[in-house]
């Protein structure tokens, strides 16, 4: 099942976060449904190991938080992808603190498989090959391009978030797009986004 | 050197305005050399997958366990078409956790109140029981202070109390009177207290009385060669209060000098007038009670009326 999320909400917006800041369960889902692949696909990129975990502690925070947000849907954006971004950064500090220990090797027929999983990489091999090659650029290149593309941010947003200016942004995202090109375009890489 | 390491003379195929239509994904106008980026860029773009829409029930659950459910507002007809099955089939119901603590946070907030509202009436008391305590001690505490030592001043007339010698100043000044818990100023005492004794032809009670009372509220400040003076005084009022019992003698004169005193009798007629000013709340050192003021009696500490010479009682002189 492949729903496009970039426009479920659009103009409604105003009328489904009212709704849902009033209680109303089903307009919360189309908000969650508009913005948690763009959320979880930036948390992909950026810690892959812990980006489910983290999307949930996103929205934990986002529900506490939305009786009381107000704003237009860009700054709704840039609200849950901030609350993110400093959920992202408490998992470092975390980690920092407490180092894992990894456990002992798991032998590929021990790994614990979902039904489908194979179709599931099979219908989002595109997706799942762009955000693999996201994750190979410096973490500041890849996070614009995401804050940019995935969630739809501006560059102005994106430079208040990261507290940088718009020209280290722009600086940063066209970085990122040339590195991108020349991994695409080099010698022995064999680009499958496009499939 | 070989062709194929020449570096090429022209530029890159795209310039920055291409690389910020990629971003904003404007499609139609990319180069060549960025149509790769461009598809991996709408890969990112892409619809959402199963995976990325799986966790919605918990996301539901968290929003049912943090935001008040408004009952009016219903599901959207195109958001439920749009909802996957598989999804409301396992919808996580967790139980509302602001309805179970609704009836504590309720049970506090009620405790709260009467507490806050038992608080006034409780300092309204509190201050009337202080107010009494302090009325009661300072009458009482005075009246019973002054009865002792004017009964020790009976026997012993050119002693005088410690705390009333440390407070001594020189005559003509104004002191300060320290009788048990009671502290008021009173008038100095008058050059007479110092005077030699001088005979008394002619006993009027109620001159004998007022000079009691003058004694009385000098008492502990008598000057040395006074005591002869207050022996005789005491003992032409012993024998018009028909005792030497010093409280006899002082209820006597209360009651020659205008204050009726109800359940007291045996006394000779007084002059003084009737239904005068009482001192309220004070004991009988007798016995008697005496705080139950008489009929037109008024609540006064000291009077504004008369010098009695006492602090707490009021004299109208007759």
């Amino acid at each position: 099942m492949c729903v496009d999320t970039q426009h479920v909400v659009g103009d409604d917006f105003a009328a489904v976060l009212a709704a849902a800041q009033s209680g109303s369960e089903e307009h919360f889902a189309v908000l969650w449904r508009d913005a948690n692949p763009a959320l979880v696909r930036y948390l992909r990129v950026l810690v892959p190991d812990a980006a489910e975990d983290i999307a949930a502690e996103t929205w934990v925070s986002v529900v506490r938080g939305l009786p009381a947000f107000i704003g237009e849907e860009g700054a709704w954006r840039a609200w849950l992808f901030t609350t993110a971004r400093r959920r992202m950064l408490d998992q470092a500090r975390h980690l920092r603190r407490h180092p894992a220990e990894p456990l002992d090797e798991i032998g590929v027929a021990e790994v614990p498989t979902a039904p489908g999983a194979e179709q599931l990489a099979l219908d989002n091999i595109a997706t799942e090959s762009a955000i693999a090659l996201l994750a190979r650029l410096p973490e500041q290149q890849a996070n614009v391009i995401l804050l940019r593309v995935v969630a739809g941010l501006d560059t102005e947003v994106i430079a208040e978030m990261l507290g940088t200016s718009t020209g280290a942004v722009r600086v940063a995202a066209h970085r990122g797009l040339r590195k991108l090109e020349a991994m695409l375009t080099g010698p022995g890489v064999t680009s499958r986004a496009g499939v | 050197m070989p062709d194929s390491q020449v570096p090429p003379i022209w530029g890159p195929a795209y310039d920055e305005r291409d690389l910020e239509a990629l971003l904003s994904g404007e499609t139609g106008s990319t180069p060549p050399a960025l149509q790769p980026v461009e598809s991996t860029l709408a890969a990112l773009r892409g619809a959402a997958t199963r995976r990325e829409l799986s966790d919605e029930a918990v996301a539901r659950a968290a929003f049912r366990a943090f935001v008040p459910v408004s009952p009016t507002t219903g599901p959207l007809p195109w958001a439920a078409e749009a909802e996957p099955a598989a999804v409301t089939s396992h919808t996580l119901v967790l139980p509302p956790a602001d309805h179970r603590q609704q009836p504590a946070a309720r049970h506090r907030h009620r405790r709260r109140t009467a507490k806050s509202a038992r608080k006034p009436s409780m300092a309204v008391t509190g201050a009337a029981v202080a107010a009494l305590i302090v009325v009661a001690t300072v009458v009482t505490g005075a009246l019973t202070g002054s009865i002792s030592e004017l009964t020790s001043f009976g026997r012993q007339p050119a002693s005088s109390s410690a705390s009333a010698r440390a407070t001594e100043q020189s005559p003509g000044s104004e002191r300060v009177l320290v009788t048990g818990a009671a502290r008021d100023r009173i008038p100095s005492p008058k050059p007479t207290v110092s005077s030699p004794p001088a005979p008394r032809p002619t006993p009027d009670p109620s001159s004998l009385c007022r000079e009691y009372f003058e004694y009385f509220g000098d008492f502990g400040h008598p000057a040395q060669d006074a005591g002869a003076a207050w022996i005789a005084l005491n003992g032409q009022l012993s024998t018009l209060a028909g005792g030497s019992e010093p409280s006899q003698i002082f209820v006597y004169c209360l009651h020659t000098l205008g204050y009726p005193l109800p359940g007291k009798g045996g006394f000779p007629p007084a002059g003084g007038p009737a239904g005068g000013g009482g001192a309220p709340g004070w004991a009988d050192p007798a016995g008697g009670s005496l705080g139950a003021a008489s009929q037109g009696s008024q609540a006064s500490g000291t009077s504004d009326r008369g010098q009695s010479g006492y602090p707490g009682v009021s004299v109208d002189h007759p």
